[in-house]
């Protein structure tokens, strides 16, 4: 079967392609239930501030309002203090909005006003005032670690200790073993809006002892879980229904446990409904979705010392991340992937990552597509830039001679687990080659010096990885496969799908084990009632987490179809194979049983009415482990590298002609259609680079200023090409089929690519994103 | 009847409708709550996104930013009339071969105004499909993948309207 597949590597269509494009697919808003409730909300005018007086009487005895809800009843998700401009204070759950939003008015409610802190720069500043009270606003990363004593044999490190920065080696010897530094300080990357199609929210919907949830999810069973405890019921008592998301990438993922995530549309909902017995609906604006849901917002200082030939010997990185009132703080880890701990791993000898995350009085933070890697590659693809600029190294020599390799040490990804791990595989000098090739990369790029006159074409590059395993606890997977004697076959995976295509995949995975057409796989996804645990997808680890159990499900189904077989044909299995639905003798080819026959299903009288195979993954899959040993784990990597090619008119200081060139190692491209989609989404890197993607508040006020898409713009038809470039290089181990990963990645070098390719061409560099047409004129002096 | 409420008349997928609504009413609240045509989506509600697009007569609207009563009296067609039997249109063909939708929550907006393009220029070049499809934001950014449906799907349309011509 190994290379020559019948389905896998080939464009069939998505599996759920008809409800996609003919209204169909149901989205939690498209869930109504007869006399649900509806939820709106007073959100705090002020960044900091304390509730003197919340008098709700006027509101609760408004006809047709059925609940009330503030600090005063419901503590576990409204309090007394405010964070930011848009906290929730009050929410009024009744039987239209226009009831609601009339009990809004009747509310009375007066504040206390406190001093805030609105940007990075004031909540770093000596003595600013705390965003929470009695803790300081920056805190370091607590999962910093020293690594240290290699183990000769594997390579990898054997000693972690907590430590206040997270490395190996000694930077300062490293840096004093250096013949050239370079150093690029007070990098900004702006705090930016995590993208999502429908905003968020719930309908909640408790009904004789059970609590029906139905909502956009990239990990139900996880959330129900979660959820199910926060509420105090029993897990078996929830069902988390999402069929559609509309799009996540990561930023809709709810944590109901945080009262500081944004996740209280999902509490708001469930506790409405508890309380009410009836369904509740709690569903944000466009407004209310930017409120919550930022990131990447980090300033970063790197230092990277280089022997003379360019050979890449030390790296210092710093980085401060902002998280506004609250969300997600992990994600500054990731920042660390673009460092010496895991795409310079190769020959980094000196490894100090210094992370913080800082707290300010604006919106709520989350993690989304890159978790911090782009802040990360922002920083350091711009210093590898500067570098080979001092160094006089062509940048795409300079990134071949120093990246990762499949089998270098990775010693940044899962601090929790191991000490370090192998890298499985890596295709970045591929990638850099086919960038080369298709930009003319020899031809057309010249130093800046060379360039003049008013337009001034600018080539950058950067290359990337992003986590894709993710072998810590809890993150195991499941699936099943049921096999029936029509020869149709049935995927239970609870796996998210949000677009990205791992359904489809999957069913191809199904369809490629069992030898059945794909057209006859079934999916089973929409519900926890129904489907086996399943992970978050998230840190693009579906292919990797979720192909193993399919792939295994679907083998234990085939191992006892052809085991049914053997029986009616008389023959040994491992005399037999099915293709087209055919299982056959592969001796004597026409020796043929459907699968019916081999099933014997004589109606409801006898015979075999389904095989069910049933896998849960055990993390990490044995094949993932470097000659089976254990501690020694080959972790995946969504890897490559990217070229964006521009005009800049140095006039108005805007740029034209963007052209982003994707290339990615991606193992093999199980649906080439699907890969190429993936790559797409680096225009979310465009996003922030060109299009004024910023957290823009009122000084004064602490009010967000573009808090809707007329203000704050996503990516259109307009605003530039993307070319994806898939780079299949085979024997990735960690994949039954050698697929790696691809998903986040596209977003994550593409700030830096934006910022090498506007140096490329005016010859200054803009330290600050987004690259606007005012940063540009500034930096050409010209304003 | 109070007088924020008013009887409306409209068309919808060829089927005649009546219905009371309020007067402040979205056509896109109309649709989706009270005809429960849920295919329109509603991402901005401000005109920004295009995600609610529909067809009144044959110009594209966005029904986020058209109140329910500007469609007295008119012939309005939602992602749910696009099917024939069960057949799907050209443009929802084209949009699964070429991989049109990713999250989906673009699509039905997204192939309303394809349609509305096609009806009045049967053959667009790429650039004027990125013209007219430029109010119609896919947050996944599968542009290329829909620049393809929408230019597959016209030549798809103008093959079957010579061969039933």
């Amino acid at each position: 079967m190994a290379n020559n597949f019948k389905v896998l590597g080939k464009s069939v269509h998505q599996k759920t392609a008809l409800e996609r494009v003919n209204g169909s697919a149901r989205y939690y808003s498209d869930f109504q239930i007869p006399g649900t409730l509806v939820t709106r909300f007073i959100r705090s005018p002020f960044p900091k501030a304390k509730i003197s007086r919340l008098d709700t009487t006027a509101a609760e005895t408004l006809p047709g309002v059925e609940l009330v809800m503030s600090y005063k009843n419901f503590p576990q998700t409204f309090r007394d203090t405010m964070h930011y401009v848009g906290e929730q204070v009050v929410a009024v759950v009744a039987v239209d909005e226009d009831i609601a939003e009339e009990a809004l008015e009747l509310v009375d409610v007066e504040y206390r006003e406190l001093p805030a802190v609105l940007s990075i720069e004031e909540a770093l500043a000596p003595d600013a005032p705390e965003v929470f009270e009695g803790e300081p606003n920056c805190h370091d990363w607590e999962l910093h670690y020293y690594l240290s004593e290699k183990d000769p044999e594997s390579g990898l490190w054997t000693k972690k200790e907590h430590a206040n920065f997270h490395g190996f080696g000694d930077v300062e010897v490293g840096f004093a073993e250096s013949d050239v530094i370079v150093e690029a300080k007070g990098l900004k990357y702006a705090y930016t809006k995590s993208p999502a199609m429908n905003p968020r929210g719930a309908l909640a919907h408790f009904n004789s002892g059970k609590l029906t949830v139905y909502t956009h999810s990239q990990g139900m069973h996880h959330e129900k879980t979660v959820l199910a405890g926060v509420l105090g019921l029993n897990v078996t008592d929830v069902n988390y229904v999402c069929e559609y998301i509309g799009s996540s990438f990561g930023g809709k993922i709810a944590e109901p446990s945080d009262i500081n995530h944004p996740t209280h549309y999902l509490i708001v909902a469930c506790l409405a409904s508890l309380e009410l017995s009836k369904p509740v609906r709690c569903v944000y604006t466009r407004e209310e979705e930017m409120l919550c849901g930022w990131s990447r917002g980090s300033l970063s200082d790197v230092k990277i010392g280089f022997k003379d030939d360019g050979t890449l010997h030390a790296i210092s990185y710093d980085n401060w991340m902002e998280m506004g009132s609250g969300g997600d703080k992990w994600t500054i880890k990731n920042s660390l992937l673009a460092t010496g701990t895991t795409l310079y791993s190769r020959n980094c000898k000196h490894m100090r990552g210094k992370l913080r995350y800082v707290h300010t009085n604006r919106f709520l933070s989350c993690g989304w597509q890159g978790y911090g890697a782009p802040e990360g590659h922002y920083g350091v693809e711009v210093a590898m830039d500067m570098a080979a600029e001092k160094l006089g190294i062509d940048p795409i020599e300079l990134r071949r001679m120093n990246h990762m390799r499949g089998g270098d040490i990775d010693a940044g990804y899962d601090p929790l687990l191991y000490k370090s791990c192998y890298i499985s595989s890596s295709g970045i000098s591929e990638c850099l080659d086919a960038l080369e090739k298709r930009s003319e990369w020899k031809s057309r790029w010249r130093h800046p010096s060379e360039k003049s006159g008013r337009y001034r074409e600018g080539l950058g590059i950067a290359i990337f990885c992003m986590g894709a395993g993710r072998p810590g606890p809890g993150n195991n997977t499941s699936a099943e496969v049921k096999l029936f004697p029509d020869g149709t076959a049935k995927l239970y995976s609870a796996l998210a799908e949000m677009g990205q295509g791992q359904h489809t995949v999957q069913c191809q995975i199904v369809a490629e084990v069992l030898g059945i057409p794909y057209k006859k796989i079934g999916l089973v996804w929409q519900e926890t009632d129904s489907t086996p645990w399943a992970s978050i997808a998230a840190s693009s680890i579906g292919t990797w987490l979720q192909s193993w159990p399919t792939y295994e499900a679907a083998h234990e189904v085939r191992r006892q179809l052809l085991a049914l077989a053997a029986g009616v044909l008389g023959v040994e299995v491992e005399k037999l194979d099915i293709e087209d639905s055919v299982i056959f003798v592969k001796d004597e080819p026409s020796r043929t049983l459907t699968i019916g026959e081999a099933m014997g299903t004589l109606g409801i009288y006898g015979g075999t009415h389904e095989l069910i195979g049933y896998y849960s993954h055990e993390v990490p899959h044995p094949r993932c482990l470097r000659d089976g040993k254990p501690g020694q784990l080959y972790i995946p990597k969504e890897k490559g590298a990217q070229l964006v090619s521009l005009v800049v008119d140095t006039e108005t200081g805007m740029c034209h002609d963007v052209k982003v060139i994707n290339a990615q190692d991606v193992g093999r491209a199980l649906n080439p259609k699907i890969v190429e989609g993936q790559f797409l989404n680096a225009r979310h890197g465009v996003e922030n680079a060109l299009l004024g993607s910023d957290c823009i508040v009122d000084k004064k006020s602490g009010r967000l200023l573009n808090g809707n898409w007329i203000d704050y713009k996503p990516t259109s038809f307009l605003d530039c090409d993307i070319d994806p470039i898939i780079i299949e290089k085979p024997g990735d181990p960690t994949h039954p089929f050698g697929a790696t990963a691809c998903g986040e990645g596209a977003a994550c070098p593409t700030l830096a690519a934006f910022s090498n390719a506007i140096y490329n061409a005016i010859g200054v560099r803009i330290k600050e994103t987004p690259f606007t047409p005012d940063k540009i004129l500034a930096a050409l002096g010209k304003v | 009847m109070s007088a924020s409420e008013k009887i409306l008349s409209l068309t919808v997928n060829g089927e005649p409708k009546r219905l009371l609504v309020k007067t402040h009413w979205m056509l896109s609240r109309v649709l989706r709550e009270e005809i429960h045509h849920t295919g329109t989506k509603e991402a901005c509600g401000e005109g920004a996104c295009g995600a609610c697009t529909v067809l009144m007569g044959e110009k594209a609207v966005l029904a986020c930013m058209t109140l329910a009563l500007e469609a007295e009296g008119k012939s309005v067609e939602t992602i749910e009339g696009l099917m024939s039997a069960k057949n799907p249109h050209p443009i929802q063909e084209a949009w699964m071969e070429e991989f049109g939708a990713q999250c989906g929550f673009c699509s039905p907006g997204m192939i309303m105004s394809a349609k509305a393009l096609l009806l009045r220029n049967p053959d667009p070049t790429l650039g004027e499909v990125r013209e007219a499809m430029a109010g119609n934001i896919c947050v996944c950014s599968n542009y290329e993948h829909i620049e393809a449906a929408v230019l597959s799907a016209a030549r798809k349309m103008r093959e079957d309207g010579a061969q039933n011509g």
